[in-house]
């Protein structure tokens, strides 16, 4: 029982750091939704290694509700939603993609590349933040990592509001171990379900294209 | 009763009211402008910590609002910058009914006048950058309009300022760490360059600007001008607040060779690139670069040590000049895109003809944030000149600079702008409420350049107030 407990904040990076990837690549947005959600269970997990677990839950609840907000938008739009292979949006994209397509591959690289850097880089975050566990740092370089690469790399609406969101995930879990204030974690919920509510509704104006 | 509740509580009630009467334009524009002057008002009647009397009735309106074990708090020094802010509000608000703006200005300028004012009054104050974060997200919803393709400069806007929020927290909490072990350098350094990013991304800093020219070229003059000015406004003041906060950042020298060097970017990028465009918008967008760079020079002279605080009464001084230029730059940019469509120099040729007002505010609006004699920019920009030129002779050159090429950018856009046939006689198309705006803006433009003596005073004692330099 206590290597399973102990194994849990482990199974959260990984399960942070596939999220993470899988927001990177997936050009499905039912399954980036899906891969969102999942991503704030591995963010409540190691929020709570910090926090009381009924505080934590404050983070899941957002991140769930803000992945709905954004999956309600695009369901009630009357086109289908995909990400073209360049990244950019498309509406009414139908063709299948090969999964190894160089869209996927490039970003499967630079991925790698980055989390090479986060893992070297982790254990100096003890430095400032002597608190702080491994697995936390970890979790949160790969967050943060993963969701600033996004945003580099598209000028597609959904995913620029999926890289933030998965940028202020990792901030949030570094930031857990530093500040417990309830008006912080109220604030910060906010934020989050507020960049969920202005993506819905960028989404949801004018086709959601962004002018090229 | 507290006065949080009455500036942070009540505006952001009203604007939610007004957002489902959008429909009854006139009466929305009519009610934002009476409450942002009712709020102005209410800082100079009401009598905050002390009972009111009416009658056998007795109410006391606090200070100070706890919420979730933090306070929010209007503390005497901060009443002058409520009175600014809520006054920017009512002077946008009162073009909006006579221009092709976006109707939406008014309940979400109140929300975000509401959490600019969270901002100013949250304690510690280092939450305030949260609280600017949500008006950004409420300034991103309101600049894409409904009808149109969301503009990639909005996405960029949205991508470096939220950004910045993480990197402003972080350095917070480990500049309190430095203040416990202050002999750490390594520490410092890694601190030192948290705040450069988390500034920079805020403030708009090279390279983190690219979205300034964008936004004001893709999105609604008035609405971009707004913007610029309540963020850059609320910055200012967040930055000040930092810098008390760690005063002992006042003292050090990395700080005022990164506030020095950017500033000094700054001018002289927005001027030189301001000089060549070919875009009105745009062209604003660069005259904004140049005020954030003299900003961040102002804020050079106050650094340096805690002597040279009040040399922030600059920066404050600024404030005024710049949201009456923004304002009736932005008026009259719409009034020109509506009627050409766009505001490329090749469509707009020749317009000056039948919008001769619009383009003499135009060209007195971007002659003011030039800092040119005789408009309302000048004074203040003068001081700037002189000051720099004695401590850092480079950045005065630089600011000089910027203004030139402002200037430069600003005749090449009335040339295009008075482009025509002779036969074509000079009228004034503008509706009468747009006449009577833009006229009533230029003559406060000049008439504050001709007599700087009457509201300059009375803006640096604000500044000193806020800056607890005074009581």
């Amino acid at each position: 029982m206590t290597v399973i407990i102990q194994a849990i904040p482990i199974l959260a990076v990984v399960l942070v750091f596939f999220s993470s990837l899988g927001l990177l690549i997936i050009t499905n947005w039912r399954w980036s939704i899906v891969v969102l959600t999942f991503q704030y269970v591995g963010l409540f997990v190691l929020v709570s290694q910090s926090w009381p677990v009924t505080l934590a839950l404050v983070k899941l609840v957002a991140g769930w509700m803000a992945g709905a907000i954004i999956g309600l938008a695009l369901s009630n739009r009357d086109i289908e939603y995909q990400i073209s292979a360049r990244g950019v949006f498309q509406s009414g994209l139908k063709k299948k993609e090969r999964f190894f397509s160089s869209y996927r591959v490039f970003r499967l690289f630079i991925a790698g590349m980055v989390s090479l850097i986060i893992l070297a880089l982790a254990p100096y975050i003890n430095k400032f933040l002597p608190e702080i566990k491994l697995e936390q740092s970890v979790g949160a370089l790969f967050l943060m990592g993963f969701g600033i690469l996004q945003l580099s790399l598209t000028t597609d609406l959904l995913l620029v509001i999926l890289g933030l969101l998965t940028t202020l995930s990792g901030f949030e879990i570094i930031y857990a171990d530093i500040e417990s204030s309830s008006l912080v974690t109220a604030l910060l919920a906010t934020v989050t379900l507020g960049i969920a509510q202005l993506g819905a509704y960028l989404l949801s104006i004018g086709h959601g294209d962004v002018s090229q | 009763m507290n006065a949080p509740f009455i500036w942070i509580i009540l505006p952001g009630a009203i604007g939610v009211i007004l957002f489902f009467l959008l429909r009854f334009r006139r009466m929305v524009s009519l009610a934002g402008l009476v409450t942002s002057l009712l709020l102005v008002l209410a800082v100079y009647v009401l009598p905050l910590g002390k009972p009111i009397v009416v009658g056998r009735w007795s109410i006391e309106i606090s200070e100070a609002w706890v919420i979730l074990g933090r306070t929010f708090i209007l503390e005497s020094h901060k009443h002058s910058m409520v009175v600014l802010l809520y006054l920017t509000i009512a002077f946008w608000f009162g073009g909006t009914s006579i221009g092709d703006i976006d109707r939406r200005i008014v309940p979400m300028g109140l929300g975000i006048a509401s959490l600019l004012s969270a901002a100013l009054f949250v304690q510690p104050f280092l939450y305030a950058a949260i609280f600017i974060e949500m008006a950004v997200l409420v300034c991103a919803a309101l600049l894409v309009s409904p009808s149109q393709a969301v503009p990639p400069g909005v996405l960029r806007f949205l991508t470096f300022q939220t950004l910045g929020l993480p990197f402003i927290l972080m350095a917070g909490w480990m500049l309190s760490g430095i203040e416990a072990n202050p002999g750490d350098a390594a520490l410092v350094r890694q601190v030192g360059v948290l705040v450069a990013l988390g500034f920079g991304l805020l403030m708009a800093i090279f390279p983190f600007h690219s979205w300034i020219p964008m936004l004001a070229e893709e999105a609604n003059p008035y609405i971009t001008a707004f913007v610029y000015f309540a963020l850059t406004l609320a910055i200012s003041l967040f930055v000040i607040n930092f810098l008390d906060r760690y005063n002992w950042l006042y003292a050090s020298p990395w700080l005022l060779v990164f506030l020095r060097l950017s500033g000094v970017l700054m001018v002289a990028l927005g001027g030189i690139a301001g000089a060549f465009q070919k875009h009105l918008g745009r062209l604003m967008g660069f005259s904004m670069l140049v005020e954030i760079g003299n900003s961040l020079l102002a804020m050079s002279l106050g650094s340096g040590g805690l002597e040279n605080r009040d040399n922030f009464r600059i920066l404050f001084a600024s404030f005024l000049p710049r949201g009456l230029s923004l304002g009736m730059l932005g008026l009259a940019l719409v009034i020109i895109r509506s009627q050409a469509g766009s505001l490329e120099y090749n469509r707009i040729r020749g317009l000056a003809r039948n919008y001769w007002l619009s383009t003499a505010s135009i060209f007195i609006g971007l002659l003011s944030l030039a800092g040119f004699p005789l408009t309302a920019g000048f004074p203040i920009r003068l001081i700037l000149w002189q000051e720099l030129s004695q401590q850092f002779p480079l950045a005065a050159y630089a600011a000089i600079i910027g203004s030139s090429g402002i200037l430069i950018g600003s005749l090449r856009a009335v040339g295009v702008l008075v482009l025509g046939s002779d036969q074509q006689p000079w009228r004034t198309l503008e509706t009468a409420g747009q006449k009577s705006l833009l006229f009533a803006s230029l003559l406060i433009t000049i008439v504050i350049g001709l007599y700087p003596q009457g509201i300059y005073p009375i803006l640096y004692r604000m500044a000193l107030i806020f800056l607890r330099l005074e009581p």
